[in-house]
């Protein structure tokens, strides 16, 4: 073992040198004459030190530095370019690295006349290049190509071309922003030189100077367009580097857009123009271009509010789309990148494009299927894998090609062959495949099972027909020999399926219950006993798995009997018939040797015995939304006013269920595309699969939380911070400008007892000015007077760009008031012109300015706070009769029923109960049931029963609201009918 | 074809017998290191030299004698590296505007630091008074006074006025240089 361990560590490593002794040996820097070959080995070695993450202090940095300017102007190419390689490695870690400029600007200004062969050229262009891309390893790997040079082919380019190339891209290292401006001349006639090493060796450097001398490298613009349009070929030899050329495309087109990157009309016109036309030669520079041309296509259907914009005449993304769709038979890897650019257009719901829109990309990625490429058939079957994800059906079409693909010898392209077809695949071929799979699951690794597994899981929920398929499928994997996240993937299968699938629960339950008989992972013992206790109950038989569960308390460690115990127990709340049976069992684990075992027995014995226990403790399945409670904790402790006890009922309930699996599934790592959420599945797929929502918890927990935005820029008010006590919601923020405005602004509205307070965070995209005293003018839409008032702005003093600040405008409502209201907002603010670095105002002249801003509207919502409850029927029935409000309504222009239930939710602010928020696709009639609590704590459940009039397109809904209090109800139900 | 042949005798020679010497010029900023280099290389005088932002090398050989020439920048900034690329060379040659009288005291104070150093104890010391073409030059023996040079007593030290311009003593500096090749 460790044998193998040893040598694992020599192979990464590559050789190993001895810091001081390779630093003592650079001694032979000052031998005269000079041996150009030992020297060249020796800074090999040290790069090599350097590449492999050696630490050299500042001082040894700086001798080696100083020792290797000795070696300047050497007439050894190999030993010149190794020279800069180093320099380059040396520039931010010794002192005095200015000292080379002189002897690199030489270099930079050779006579190209002086051009001569050499052999060593290979290893210096390759080393260029590493640096270009800025890839360690390939720095690594050139750096001991380097090493072994010497023995190269024949020379392609002149050394001289190289050496400058080389000097360019130190230099553009050893230099700070005070010292750029005396190299810039030779920069910007490097840029347009008419070789193209010096060409991109300059765009790239260019490059990497640009995040310190922005304005500088901005002014190079016209010579950057020049080296575009113009392009060169690196060379015309059949050899290697015929790939690269027109390389200088590549590097221009990306300083080009790293300079116009902030003026998203500019870079839409570049891209435009350069679609246009057919001048982009290089491959790369053609992916790059279908990446910003994405780019501007997502920025564009963003700012009109998520249009598919394909589709609109004359549009920018229709311009871009007829463009992708002409690369898709280009060479293969821009095909794929266009194919994938379609793809994604796709993947953006709202803009998405037509199943006839994309058939380009796939017949292109159908092509690329069949390549003899391992590496193209895998990122073909990737990106469909990502359109299956979206729309299974689009991707059917290359269902032949894949099947073919399962065989493939490459066990990653034959697992993801098979998770897309598992995604793409009818409900008649499940069966095959899964014969397929079964032959298959032997041969391969358990992070590839991993990947099937989940697959499956998706699949049973779409075909729940083929459900004892997949069950004895993932019963009999199950069995098999595996590792912990395997078999976790598979319980979770079958817990999964046990969720949606009421049917199965019985037989998977079993399946289960044979697993625990034999399982070496205490987590999923635990998991599963906690499953077992959560849906046994619910069973024909339920005294059957008792059995299961008491072999448990026998035979397992503390954590697993632990969780028997507390199975038991549910067994013995939900069911009375077993409860004498429970009692017995639970009596026997007051002797357990560990505390926790006994300590629940203790509890649950005690619960199981008196109802109201039992109801309060064991069969409620509901708990205070913890971060709300934790928020509301803190401020009251924080006030220091101890004399009201904390106001638990101001906190929402969740469902138990809620926060576990949310927590449990964000904490499981992602395996790549294959893991990907089935909730990204089809519409069809997504009403089907309430519970399936690993990634990300619902939006429902979401709102539960304290609110979106933190209250972290509240407290640092010193005004509005005694308040805080008082708070009793945060909502989310809202964007109030679109995203290619000057100014950004956003809100969030914080609800107290008695206040109301508007953040408004203010973001200025412009480094050319300053903005002072930035306030906000809120008029109403109705008179507020009488309801509300405005006490108190606190203004921005002086905002910079790209400093997010916050105005805040605080009101205060008269006691028991509600207002809901509209404000036409504007910001109003002085500007003064100002330095873009220093933000030092150019003068004391400002002029004043207005911007106005999206309405800023205040909700009923913005006074509620979703919440649930155990049992609606029965919390339903305890709040008061009287205090019901019926109203009926007829809500024309809503073409489904699902439109409703979606729009009346985010009307009141509450939250769907008992799973009403789904409304199956075919049903003309529903009742929707809401929980909330209504600020200062007063409890409110609505109960909607809907019919959908599919013909007028309209809904008929009959609203009950019932509160705490009589009034609420009322302000609830009035709220409905705006 | 007799050049060509020249030029492979010569590099037959350089072969087998030629001795290679290292020399470092400092001095403060616009004494002329640059100009003079260029001088002894190419013996052409270019008036428009750029200020040397660290320090370049230039090989020449003059008979048999390879000579690396260090030029080093003589802004203040660089002036604490003046020691680096003196160390181990064969001679040091500090050159100053003899016809500058203001920067005088500072080329006496900078010289002072650098000989003091005790890694450069050994180093013949060639102090060259450029510009002497200029009206108020000083001479050589002002060139001497001004720098104090009398109170090395430990060093070899020699003294010439140059013109880099007017091309004046430049071949019995080039003589003293390659007589101290090692």
């Amino acid at each position: 073992m460790s044998f193998g361990k040893k040598d694992e560590d020599a192979e990464s490593r590559g050789v190993f040198f001895d810091k001081s002794q390779v630093l003592l040996e650079t001694r032979v820097f000052n031998e005269t004459p000079l041996n150009p070959r030992k020297s060249r080995l020796l800074l090999g070695k040290v790069l090599t030190l350097l590449y492999t993450g050696e630490h050299l202090t500042r001082a040894e940095a700086t001798d080696l530095f100083f020792a290797t300017t000795k070696l300047f102007q050497n007439k050894d190419p190999g030993l010149r370019q190794i020279i800069y390689l180093l320099i380059k490695e040396l520039a931010d870690k010794a002192d005095d690295v200015l000292m080379v400029t002189s002897s690199l600007t030489k270099d930079i200004n050779a006579k190209p006349e002086e051009l001569f062969a050499s052999p060593n050229l290979l290893s210096s262009a390759a080393a260029s290049f590493g640096f270009s891309f800025g890839s360690r390893t390939t720095s690594l790997s050139s750096a001991s190509a380097a090493l072994g040079a010497g023995a190269g082919p024949g020379a392609i380019l002149g050394t001289n071309v190289c050496h400058r190339a080389n000097a360019l891209r130190a230099i553009c290292r050893i230099m700070d922003p005070s010292t750029i401006p005396a190299i810039e001349r030779f920069l910007k006639q490097a840029i347009v030189d008419r070789t193209a090493a010096v060409s991109t060796a300059a765009l790239v450097s260019s490059y990497h100077v640009f995040p310190v001398a922005r304005d500088l490298v901005r002014r190079w613009v016209n010579e950057v367009q020049e080296a575009l349009t113009s392009p060169k070929v690196t060379s015309t030899s059949p050899s290697a580097y015929l790939s690269t050329g027109y390389i200088v495309q590549y590097h221009a087109l990306g300083l080009l857009y790293l300079i116009r990157q902030a003026d998203r009309m500019a870079v839409a016109k570049l891209v435009q123009s350069l679609a246009r036309t057919s001048n982009v030669r290089s491959q790369w520079a053609q992916c790059m271009l279908v990446r910003f041309a994405v780019k501007c296509c997502e920025d564009e259907s963003a700012s009109f509010g998520g249009k598919n914009m394909v589709s609109v005449d004359g549009s920018l993304s229709a311009a871009m789309y007829e463009y992708l769709k002409s690369l898709c038979n280009n060479n293969d890897m821009v095909m794929l990148e266009a194919a994938r650019a379609l793809v994604s257009m796709v993947n953006s719901t709202p803009a998405s494009l037509t199943a006839t829109q994309v058939q380009p990309a796939v017949t292109a990625l159908q092509q690329l299927l069949v390549s003899p490429k391992p590496a193209l058939k895998f990122a073909a079957l990737r990106t469909l894998h990502q359109l299956a994800q979206v729309n299974a059906s689009l991707v059917t079409a290359c269902n032949l090609d894949m099947e073919q693909l399962v065989s493939d010898s490459n066990r990653s392209i034959a697992t993801f062959a098979i998770t897309t077809l598992l995604k793409t695949g009818t409900e008649s071929s499940v069966d095959r495949l899964m014969k397929q799979i079964s032959s298959f699951m032997s041969e391969i690794s358990d992070e590839f099972k991993v990947i099937i597994i989940d697959a499956i899981r998706v699949l049973a929920v779409k075909f729940p027909a083929k459900q004892a398929v997949m069950l004895s499928f993932l019963a009999s994997v199950l069995r098999d020999e595996g590792g912990y996240e395997y078999k976790r993937s598979v319980v979770e299968a079958i817990f999964d399926l046990v969720k949606v699938l009421p049917d199965c629960l019985e037989t998977a339950l079993a399946h289960l219950c044979e697993f625990i008989e034999d399982c070496e992972f205490t987590k999923l013992a635990v998991r599963i006993l906690h499953l077992l206790g959560a849906e046994g109950p619910k069973t024909r038989d339920p005294a059957k798995y008792l059995r299961y569960i008491y072999n448990r308390v026998i035979l397992e460690n503390s954590n697993v009997r632990a969780a028997a115990v507390t199975a038991l127990a549910a067994f013995g709340a939900h069911v009375d018939s077993v409860r004498p049976t429970v009692r017995v069992l639970l009596t026997r684990c007051l002797d357990d040797p560990d505390d926790e075992v006994r300590d629940r027995a203790t509890f649950n014995l005690a619960a199981l015995d008196q109802a109201d226990l039992r109801a309060q403790y064991l069969l409620n399945d509901t708990v205070l939304a913890v971060p709300t409670l934790q928020a509301k904790l803190a401020h009251y402790t924080a006030a220091g006013d101890f004399a009201h006890a904390v106001d638990v009922a101001a906190v929402p309930r969740i469902p138990k269920a809620e926060l576990v699996p949310a927590r449990r599934r964000a904490g499981s790592p992602t395996r790549g595309g294959a893991m990907n959420s089935p909730m990204l599945g089809s519409p069809a797929m997504r009403t089907m699969t309430p519970t399936l929502g690993p990634a990300t918890p619902t939006p429902a927990a979401q709102a539960a939380a304290p609110g979106g935005a933190s209250t972290q820029w509240l407290e640092k008010e010193p005004l509005l911070a005694p308040l805080l006590p008082t708070l009793f919601k945060s909502t989310s923020s809202v964007a109030l400008t679109d995203r290619e405005l000057e100014y950004h602004v956003s809100l969030v509205k914080h609800v107290f007892r008695d206040w109301l307070v508007l953040e408004i965070e203010v973001v200025n995209t412009m480094p050319e000015v300053l903005l002072e005293n930035v306030a906000v003018s809120l008029v109403p839409d109705t008179p507020i007077d009488t309801v509300m008032k405005q006490m108190a702005v606190v203004p921005i003093a002086s905002l910079k760009a790209h400093d997010p600040q916050r105005v805040f405008v605080a009101f205060q409502r008269a006691p028991g008031a509600v207002p809901t209201v509209s404000f036409a907002t504007k910001l109003t603010m002085t500007v003064k012109d100002c330095d873009p670095v220093t933000h030092v105002p150019d003068s004391d002249q400002g002029y004043p300015e207005e911007f106005a801003v999206e309405d800023v509207d205040v909700t009923l919502a913005d006074y509620m706070l979703p919440t649930t409850v155990p049992d609606f029927s029965s919390a339903w029935d305890a709040l008061d009769e009287p205090s019901q409000v019926v109203e009926t309504l007829q809500v024309p222009g809503i073409p489904t029923l699902a439109v409703a239930v979606a729009q009346i939710v985010d009307l009141l602010g509450m939250r769907a109960l008992e799973g009403s928020n789904m409304v199956p696709a075919e049903k003309h009639a529903h009742t929707l049931v809401l929980g909330g609590v209504f600020l200062g704590g007063v409890p409110v459940l609505v109960r909607v029963r809907m019919v959908l009039d599919a013909g007028a397109q309209a809904v008929a809904m009959e609203v009950a609201v019932r509160a705490g209090v009589p009034e609420v109800a009322q302000v609830v139900a009035q709220a409905l009918q705006g | 074809m007799s050049s060509i042949f020249k030029s492979l005798l010569d590099w037959l020679r350089s072969l087998f017998f030629t001795q290679e010497m290292e020399v470092t010029l400092v001095g403060l900023q616009a004494s002329g290191k640059s100009t003079l280099v260029n001088v002894f290389a190419s013996g052409e005088f270019t008036e428009d030299t750029i200020p040397t932002v660290g320090f370049n090398m230039r090989k020449i050989t003059k008979g048999k004698v390879t000579m690396k020439l260090w030029d080093v920048g003589g802004q203040p900034r660089f002036r604490n590296m003046w020691e680096r690329y003196c160390r181990n060379v064969n001679a040091i040659v500090f050159v100053v505007d003899s016809a500058d009288h203001g920067k005088l005291e500072a080329a006496k104070q900078e010289l002072r630091n650098l000989l003091e150093r005790p890694t450069l104890s050994n180093v013949p010391l060639l102090v060259l008074g450029n510009k002497n073409d200029l009206p108020n030059a000083l001479t050589v023996e002002g060139v001497i006074d001004a720098l104090e040079l009398k109170s090395y007593s430990q060093r070899e030290i020699a003294c010439y006025s140059v013109s880099a311009k007017n091309q004046i003593n430049i071949d019995i500096t080039l003589q003293w240089l390659t007589k101290h090749a090692p």
